[in-house]
């Protein structure tokens, strides 16, 4: 089999590769998507030690069930799903069910996305790792990933209604850090 | 509209991970492997099998030799045994008084010497040989309808009495028409108690008829 060296980007064929189980292979597709899906456990998980936790597992899972992948849509989207389920698999519903609470109570926040966009990526994800675990995944599927609420309900194994409230919540909760962040630096 | 900047921002980074982390990754895909090839676990198997016949095989044959000479002591013990066990039997006064044979005499002594109160010579003032001992009620230590009388001469001589005439002088013994006869070694040990009526036959040497 190729040496690690000679892989090019050419996904295809280093995922047949890996289907030979050449560990080559297996290297350099773990350092192409390392990076990235490190990002995304890190949005479901608390701190980073956990997150490279869930991703260690769920390279191992890739690598393992690299078979069932059937061409059909993005690589990368496939390992995101497998990503986000081995996070999620770690949680438990009671993590959501506890923080179910009014959805009317904070309709009338108002979000200032420029408060958003003055922030680096790094800040942000800091600062969602530090939401609740049911407003921190409810979060991150809807805004980061583009679930929907019905798909996110599905996933987690709640009700619509409350991935909505967790949503709202998430967002409440977000603004709040990031104006006390803003007032403790002025 | 902040829901895209924050999807843009997130989605576009990467972020830094542990650098041994693809060692470890490497580690637990391996593991799946199968370390030993199928011959050498075939072969550890094939020798673990025989390994656990063998033994149960000497655990077994340990065990036949066990219980081997189990059964053989045990049918050893009946051999031994068999002879010298001896029904024990408890035999009642009335019974000691049915029999004047001299080896139910022997064997009534040691009931006797057991259980009964006797009296001592010395207390029916008999200063000399025959010594008369009677015997009393178990349970109330009074005279019984037919006392029992043991008697000896002399130890050294061992010899028996066994007439009636020992007794035939003293009245109050007439109707006494059985003697019990037991060897001294057997009732010299006896605690014995004497009733003060049994005293008060003041038995003298006139009681005491000559041997044959």
């Amino acid at each position: 089999m190729s040496p690690l060296t000679t892989y090019t980007l050419n996904i295809e064929e280093l995922i047949r590769a890996c289907l030979l189980e050449d560990r080559s292979a297996q290297k350099r597709l773990f350092e192409i998507y390392a990076p990235s899906m490190m990002t995304l456990c890190r949005r479901y998980t608390r701190d980073r030690y956990e997150a490279e936790d869930v991703m260690q597992d769920g390279f191992i899972k890739i690598f393992k069930n690299l078979n069932q992948y059937s061409n059909e849509g993005s690589f990368e989207g496939w390992m995101k799903r497998i990503m986000i389920n081995i996070a999620l698999k770690k949680k438990t519903k009671k993590s959501y069910t506890n923080e179910i609470s009014g959805i009317e109570d904070y309709n009338h926040i108002s979000i200032m996305p420029d408060i958003f966009s003055a922030m680096s990526a790094d800040e942000l994800l800091v600062l969602i790792s530090k939401l609740p675990e049911g407003y921190r995944n409810v979060f991150s599927l809807y805004v980061v990933e583009g679930y929907s609420h019905k798909e996110i309900g599905k996933l987690l194994k709640i009700g619509e209604s409350t991935s909505r409230s967790q949503l709202v919540k998430a967002r409440k909760m977000l603004q709040e850090q990031i104006l006390t962040l803003q007032k403790q630096a002025v | 509209m902040y829901d895209e900047i924050i999807r843009a921002k997130l989605n576009g980074i990467e972020s830094e991970y542990s650098p041994n982390m693809w060692e470890s990754i490497e580690r637990k895909l391996d593991n799946k492997k199968p370390k030993v090839s199928p011959w050498f676990a075939i072969s550890t198997l094939g020798a673990l099998i025989l390994t656990s016949i063998i033994c149960i095989a000497v655990i077994y044959s340990s065990a036949e030799k066990v219980f081997d000479v189990q059964h053989r002591i045990h049918d050893n013990e009946q051999e031994v045994c068999e002879p010298v066990i001896v029904a024990s039997a408890t035999i009642s006064t009335k019974q000691l008084l049915s029999t004047d044979e001299r080896k139910e005499s022997e064997k009534v002594n040691d009931a006797v010497q057991k259980t009964t109160s006797i009296s001592k010579a010395q207390s029916l003032n008999i200063n000399h040989a025959p010594i008369l001992i009677l015997q009393l009620s178990e349970e109330d230590e009074q005279p019984l309808e037919n006392p029992i009388i043991l008697s000896y001469i002399d130890e050294a001589e061992d010899i028996w009495i066994r007439e009636k005439r020992i007794i035939s002088s003293a009245e109050d013994f007439e109707r006494m028409d059985r003697i019990i006869y037991a060897p001294i070694s057997k009732i010299s040990n006896v605690d014995v108690e004497l009733k003060s009526s049994y005293r008060s036959l003041n038995l003298d040497d006139s009681m005491t008829l000559p041997i044959d």
